[in-house]
């Protein structure tokens, strides 16, 4: 009668080629060197990151007026901010987002006059 | 004196290349042969035994000792050998025994029979669902504890009882047809 315990245990077990552990070392340090890789290629990412930053010019060098030529359009009207002559400023920035002027004179005009109690 | 595994891992752990190559050394011949039940050739198996030493490298850092290092290896071992397997699905039968692998037997009669009875044994295996050929290739092969191959599968001890009764169920079934035959 053949034992099945008896039998698996007798299976061979396969032997291990003598080179495998040098590769699978060899494979670690591949690992470890494309990672290092990496590592270095983000140091240079941000190293000429910081580089372009720097070479960008400055915001006084941007405020430069530009050619004349630039002008050769006409102009947009320039619409002037009315003074405010309400204590609550809320109010008047909100009128003035909306840029309805009619509204807003007339909403001075009636802050200006006494409120019947 | 023999460094144990928590030394070594502690050490790989803080970058020791050296410890980790001695952890390869301890461990290759028990992947390979896992891989091997699971792939079917020796080519892929090798394959994976290298993935599961590469994986194993990458997440060593996450390794807290909760479980052995062995149970550890092995649950990677398992998931680089399916996801090998994934890849090449039409792999190979089990390879022919080699002529070294056969010297248990005495007579010429007995080299035959022994040969025989053991390529049936590993077509037996081959041919058992996975969940099945995990607990045979952990208990009987590798010899675990119910306890390590219910930590390596992840499930409870009585499943994995049960699974084994299953699994000898089966191959027994064959070992039986076989003896008829003779």
């Amino acid at each position: 009668m053949i034992s099945l315990e008896k039998e698996l245990m007798r299976l061979p077990r396969k032997p291990v080629a003598s080179d495998l552990a040098s590769r699978i070392n060899q494979r670690i340090h591949e690992e470890r060197r494309l990672v290092s890789y990496t590592t270095i290629g983000g140091m240079n990412q941000i190293q000429n990151r910081q580089w372009a930053i720097e070479q960008e010019p400055s915001p006084v060098q941007k405020k430069q007026p530009l050619p004349e030529t630039y002008f050769d359009f006409p102009m947009p009207r320039q619409i002037s901010r009315p003074p405010r002559r309400v204590a609550s400023g809320k109010v008047c920035n909100i009128l003035w987002a909306t840029r309805d002027t009619t509204m807003y004179e007339r909403r001075n005009q009636c802050l200006l006059q006494p409120t019947p109690l | 004196m023999m460094i144990t595994d928590e030394v070594l891992i502690y050490q790989a752990q803080e970058g020791n290349e050296r410890a980790f190559s001695l952890l390869v050394e301890r461990y290759q011949e028990r992947v390979l042969n896992v891989c091997f039940r699971i792939v079917g050739n020796m080519e892929d198996a090798e394959e994976a035994t290298m993935d599961t030493f590469l994986a194993c490298y990458r997440s060593l850092g996450s390794f807290e000792g909760r479980s052995s290092f062995a149970t550890w290896l092995y649950r990677i071992t398992l998931r680089s050998s399916y996801k090998l397997r994934r890849k090449a699905p039409e792999y190979a039968t089990v390879e022919e025994l080699d002529d070294n692998e056969i010297q248990l037997a005495d007579s010429p009669y007995d080299l035959l029979q022994g040969q025989e009875i053991r390529s049936i044994i590993e077509q037996a295996i081959e041919s058992l669902p996975d969940h099945l050929k995990e607990v045979v290739i952990f208990y009987f092969l590798e010899g675990l504890s119910y306890q390590e191959i219910a930590e390596i599968l992840e499930c409870p001890i009585g499943t994995v009882g049960s699974r084994i009764n299953k699994a000898r169920k089966k191959l027994q079934a064959k070992l039986i047809k076989l003896n008829e035959e003779c």
